[in-house]
């Protein structure tokens, strides 16, 4: 398929996959500081717990 | 995100943005006869980014595979239940990698051949591999104890890998009669000079940032896991 023809495939294959992995990383990350901000809460609270 | 995470997934996307310059710029059109005429076929240029994506998903599968055999000698011979998290988080990248095998697979076929599905054996091949590491996720969501989840996924993963090498080898077979193209074969490869570095680029940035990906996921449920048991322990007490 010429140019004309194919460069939505093309440019489609070539974003999607950018878009997809990006997706990935962002949810990834974000759930990832979510666990470390709740275990650093749990941590302290049973620290604070541990001293009183 | 841990550091080296980080510089896997920094080198990953510099060799694939190379990749992508290499394939757009330098490497030259293919040109086919159709008809008595020349047409140059721009939607090769897919072949850059889907054949590294593919790779990696196999890969991955394979790798899924090797830590549930790793998994169950632990579990045999200590009760260790280290590499359930590593099998599941490389099923989960090549699971995802397959998803874009699938979708740059149709619109490659939906540029070249007319269509969007064809029922050859390589195309179907891959789409069973998919169903069946589907299955793996059903399979863990539906146990609800860990021990009995790992052993269970482990075993999953194991047999589920078996199908790679059947994919691998069924666009190769002549008696099946593949349409799907093969450009690595025995006798070397089709393709030499540009399209060669554009393609080996792609690749090697590609199962870098993989990698960093697992390793991402890794951190993940190891956190979650170290959450869980916290909380289990405040229950506790």
């Amino acid at each position: 398929m010429e140019f004309k023809e194919a460069w939505p495939f093309v440019i489609g294959v070539y974003m999607g996959i950018w878009v997809v992995l990006l997706i990935y990383v962002v949810m990834v990350q974000n759930k990832l500081s979510g666990v470390k901000r709740e275990l650093t809460l749990l941590v302290k609270a049973l620290e604070k717990r541990a001293g009183s | 995100m841990r550091k080296s995470s980080l510089i896997l997934a920094s080198i990953g996307t510099l060799l694939l943005l190379t990749g992508i310059y290499l394939a757009f710029f330098v490497t030259p059109e293919i040109v086919v006869r159709i008809e008595g005429e020349e047409v140059a076929q721009f939607s090769q240029k897919i072949f850059y980014f889907h054949v590294p994506v593919a790779w990696v998903s196999l890969l991955f599968f394979i790798i899924g595979g090797i830590f549930g055999i790793m998994f169950l000698i632990k579990f045999l011979i200590k009760r260790e239940q280290s590499y359930d998290q590593k099998g599941y988080a490389a099923v989960e990248i090549g699971f995802l990698f397959g998803i874009l095998v699938m979708i740059t697979g149709v619109l490659w076929t939906r540029a070249d051949w007319s269509v969007w599905w064809d029922w050859d054996p390589r195309l179907t091949t891959y789409l069973i591999l998919m169903l069946v590491y589907a299955g793996y996720f059903a399979l863990r969501s539906s146990v609800q104890e860990d021990s009995t989840k790992a052993r269970f996924s482990a075993v999953y993963a194991i047999i589920a890998a078996i199908n790679v090498p059947l994919t691998f080898w069924a666009g190769r077979l002549e008696a099946l009669k593949p349409v799907h193209p093969v450009v690595f074969k025995i006798s070397g490869a089709s393709m030499e000079g540009p399209m060669l570095a554009a393609f080996l680029v792609s690749m090697l940035g590609m199962t870098l940032f993989a990698f960093s990906l697992f390793l991402m996921r890794l951190d993940l449920l190891r956190a979650s896991e170290e959450l869980d048991y916290l909380k289990e322990q405040v229950e506790v007490v």
